[in-house]
Formats: structure tokens, sequence, C-alpha cells
């Protein structure tokens, strides 16, 4: 599954690279149904996207009238960086159907989120460009109708078993271990997985987090979420690509899994 | 004794005069600071907390220091302030009974201040206007209507009559009132239109969309379609599942109904049968050229 070091190197290079734009330069670069374009003018860059149906391939042909963000730089650039980045949000993974687990289970899951692509030039990495999401996620409400949180609900399910060919370079493999450490059972149809906090590794061309290990306690208050900081074993010897948004504490407790009905009345 | 006497007058003069100066200087000094520091808190609170508390701390501020400050330049003048304060309880009673509205409107700020069903920056609706809050003031709330008006509305009011804080919570419910024509098939009108709202991003997957068959109207099937979005982007979300359902329902040749009458002559019969008649007999046959009798009465009758 994990390709030698040097090929990962340089097959991440390609999907993630770093390169030169020179004044008055276009570039256009594809990630997945991504394609970006760059333009660079004196000390501004101008960025622009689009997206299509491909997951490779050549990028898309610049349209005729590019929607163009304009952005001032405090100095003029040559060198600029593309990589990945974990979605600005929590995302709500689905099971596809009710899940439960009987006391004192443990399980483990991957479900795959798609990246954001973030720019910066390659001196300044605190300098972000633009952050554009390779897939345009829908909103979703995770909590009750007076407080909660704003997620991203990702289409990608749980999944026990992951094959070579779930592995795209616009996906980051996201493994869960999941452990109900209570005397009772544990049933939920959906889980928030705290991508803010988790970091981004390379492996050929695949993207793999940290692991996320959720302990369930009994209650939904007292379940604790362990982030790894480490690649999973399944790619071993990956390279970090990018850091958590969020710095990472050791465990947090909030809320993780949403049960059957937590809407009684839906939506009425 | 003439010496005196104006050296006596020379010395009271001089300690006005210095106390003149005393209350210039506080006056001069203090009131700018007061200004300085409502607005530093103001904004400071604000920016950490909220506007609201930033509106209520920077005024608390203010109207303390008002009263610290005239306290002073009394003080520095010579008055007693005993019986003044006594003085100004029966002022206070007197302009009580003479301005009950005043102080109706004053006493109901502090409950709504305290209540906190609405805070500055909310939306809310109150007797048909809706705006946002722009301040909570001792005799009234300002209101900023959509359309850049100003609206007033005193405390008391505010205190006896339902207003709906519109932002209160931190998502909105969007319905969409929907007729169908009773030819169509409703289960594929159902899987339209949730596709439609799971197309648009800002539609929240969760709490589902929803669809409620309301009731069979005099010429369409009422269907109520609702569906969830961040209060931030209700009116997107109402105008992308409107001009989606409608986009969608012209593509997939679903009938949008408008009121109709057709004419019976009887219980079981077809249409009532109906001639067109002109006096342009160049006109009728123009427009009926080579259409049956039965065709012109059909087209008369749609």
């Amino acid at each position: 599954m994990v390709a030698s070091n040097a090929g990962a190197m340089s097959m991440t290079q390609s999907i993630w690279p770093t390169f030169t734009l020179k004044d008055r330069d276009i570039r256009r670069h594809r990630v997945g149904p991504l394609t970006i374009f760059l333009k660079r003018f004196l000390n501004e860059i101008w960025v622009g996207s689009t997206r299509d149906d491909e997951k490779s391939g050549e990028p898309a042909e610049l349209p005729d009238k590019p929607e163009w963000m304009r952005m001032a730089l405090p100095g003029e650039f040559d060198e600029y960086r593309i990589k990945p980045v974990m979605p600005d949000r929590p995302v709500i993974i689905d099971t596809e159907h009710s899940y439960s687990f009987v006391s004192q289970t443990r399980t483990r899951v991957f479900s795959r989120v798609p990246v954001w692509v973030r720019i910066t030039p390659e001196s300044r990495e605190d300098l972000v460009i633009a952050e554009i999401p390779t897939v345009v996620l829908s909103e979703t409400w995770f909590g009750g109708f007076t407080e909660g949180e704003l997620s991203y609900a990702v289409s990608s399910t749980a999944r026990r078993i992951l094959t070579e060919d779930l592995l795209e370079p616009h996906l980051v493999v996201c493994p869960m271990e999941i452990r109900n450490n209570s005397d009772s059972e544990l049933k939920f149809e959906k889980v928030c997985l705290r991508v803010d906090r988790l970091s981004i590794f390379a492996s050929g061309d695949a993207l793999w987090s940290d692991e996320t290990v959720i302990n369930y306690q009994g209650t939904d208050s007292g379940t604790d979420t362990e982030m790894k900081g480490a690649c999973p074993p399944e790619a071993a010897g990956a390279t970090l690509l990018s850091k958590p948004r969020t710095p990472v504490r050791k465990t947090i407790g909030l809320k993780t899994f949403r049960r059957l009905r937590d809407f009684h009345i839906p939506g009425f | 004794m003439d010496f005196l006497s104006s050296l006596f007058e020379g010395q009271i003069a001089e300690e006005r005069l210095f106390v003149l100066l005393r209350v210039l200087i506080v006056l001069v000094a203090g009131l700018p600071l007061l200004l300085v520091l409502r607005r530093f808190l103001n904004r400071y609170i604000s920016k950490h907390y909220s506007p609201h508390y930033g509106m209520l701390g920077s005024k608390l501020v203010f109207y303390v220091g008002t009263v610290i400050l005239l306290i002073t330049v009394l003080n520095e003048l010579g008055f007693s302030l005993t019986p003044l304060l006594g003085a100004a309880g029966i002022l206070g009673i007197a302009i009580g009974f003479a301005s009950q509205t005043t102080a109706s409107n004053v006493i109901s700020g502090f409950f709504l201040v305290a209540e906190k069903s609405f805070v500055v920056g909310d939306v809310i609706s109150v007797g048909g206007n809706v705006g946002v809050v722009y301040s909570i003031d001792t005799l009234s709330v300002k209101i900023r209507m959509f359309d850049n008006r100003f609206l007033r509305v005193p405390n008391e009011t505010m205190i006896k009559s339902e207003y709906i804080n519109i932002t209160r919570f931190p998502i909105r419910r969007v319905d969409c009132n929907i007729s169908v024509a009773y030819k169509e098939d409703l289960s594929r009108v159902s899987e339209i239109l949730f596709d439609v709202a799971a197309k648009l991003p800002y539609s929240l997957q969760e709490p589902p969309p929803l669809l409620i068959f309301d009731k069979f109207g005099s010429s369409s099937i009422d269907l109520l379609f609702v569906s969830w979005a961040r209060k931030e982007n209700f009116l997107k979300l109402r105008n992308g599942l409107n001009m989606g359902i409608k986009e969608r329902f012209d593509k997939e040749g679903i009938e949008i109904p408008f009121p109709h009458v057709s004419v019976y002559a009887g219980s079981a019969t077809k249409p009532l049968p109906m001639d067109l008649i002109s006096s342009d007999k160049s006109m009728l046959s123009t427009s009926a050229q080579g259409k049956s009798r039965s065709e012109i009465t059909d087209t008369a009758t749609e």
C-alpha cells in the first residue's frame, strides 16, 4: 500500500508542488476535481478556480471570463507552495445505518474527507493567499435546535476495510477507533470528526490523517476524543504535509455522536 | 478700616476665582475623559464580548461618571449635598408623578435589559416592522430597519407587546409553499424537491428537509417543503430553493397550476361547447383556418 519514500516524495511533489511563478505568469494546477489558476502581477496574486467531474488528468482550461480573487502581498515572491489542509469545521461522518456497540467493544473504521488546497509563498507559509475546497461540501448542523455546531456533511461512510481504489489524491483517509468503555450499549448514526485537530501525511499519492481514538464512557459529555498525532500504521513512513489547524491537546471532551432522532420533531 | 475691608473682599474674590478655576479644570478634564472612556469601553467590550455588553458597560460608566462629576462640582461650589439630596428626592417624586410615561419607560428599559430577550445586533420584528436592534436606551429601543429607516419603540411598548427575535437561535427554517397539478406524480415531485435542497450547499443536511402534504386545493395539490439553513444564509436558501424548484419543475415538465375554472352543463358532461364569434370574419377565418369546430371549442374552453 505504501510506495517507496523516493517515489512517494516525487508523487507528492507533482500533486502538492512548490513552483516558480514569475511576474505575469499564469499557472494551472489540478487536485482531484478542482483546478486552480494562479496569476502573478507584481506583488499581487490572482487566484481562480473551477471544478469538473474528472478526478485526475490535465488541469481544466482557463475560462474566458474567470472569476479572480486578487490579493496584494507584502513583497514580490517568486516561489509558491500548494499543500493540503483539513476543512475549517468538523465533518459529520454518516454510518449509513444505525450503528450499535455493545459494552466493552472496539472497532476501527476509515472515512474519507475532501481536503482544501492552501496556497502560500514558499518562504512565508504563514501568509495564506487562499484556501479552496477540492469539493464543495454541504453544511449540516450538529446539535439541537437552540445550540450546536455548524459542520460539513461528507458523503463518505465509515468503512471497515479500505481498498486501494478508494485512495484518491484529494481525499484524506481518516482512521478512527471507537471504543465503548461503558457498561451500556452505544447507539449512533453519525459521528462528528474534529478534523481541525488532525495532521495530514502523504504516502504515495494518498493522503492520511493521524488516528482519532474515541472513548465512550457512558454519556456523550463523558466521551474523550484523542488525536494520536503520528501517521497511522497503514501509512508507515509517510511524510508530514500539514499540521493541524487547531493546536492539538492530548484529549478533548466534546459531543461526538449523533444518536437516532436527536431532532425528535424533525424540523417542525 | 476701608483698607481691611477691601483686602477681605479681594481675598474672597481670589478664593472664588480659585474655586471657579478648580470647577473649570474638573469639567474640562473630566468630561472629555469620560467620553473617551465611554468610547474605549464600548469598543473593547464589543470586540471581546458582545456589542450589547459594550453598550451597557459604556453607558453605566458614563452615567456613574457624570454623577460623580456633578457631585464634585457642586461640592467645589460649596453646596451641601444633604439638603440637596433631600430636595432632589422631593423633586423626583414631583417629576415622577408628572412624567409617569417616562418613568415607566425607564423601568421597562431595566426589565428589557435584564430579561435579555434580545440584544444589540439581533434582528427583531415588532408590530410588523423588521430590523436590527441598534441600541437599547433609557427610554426606547432603537431599530435600524432593512430599508434603512430608523424605528424608535418606547421601552414600555416593547414590554407590553409581542415581538419576535428572528436571530435568537443559530439555525432557521425556510418554508416553501408549492402547488402542483393533480395529474403529477407526487413521489417524483418529492424526489425533485429533496434533490434541489441537497444540491444547495447552504441547505443543512441536518435537521433534514421535510415535505408536508398540505391540502387538496381548488386547482392544485398544495405542498409545504421546509429546509433549514444557518440564520445568515436564510435569504440565500429561500431564493435558492424557490428558483431551483421552478427551474427543475420547468425542466421535468411538472406543472405549477394557476387557478382556472371549467364550466360544465351537467354532472357528467364534457365542458360546455363554445363558439368564437367575431364581426371580423377575416380574422376568424385566419385564426380558425385548418381547425375543426371541436378544436376551436377546446381552445376557447382552456
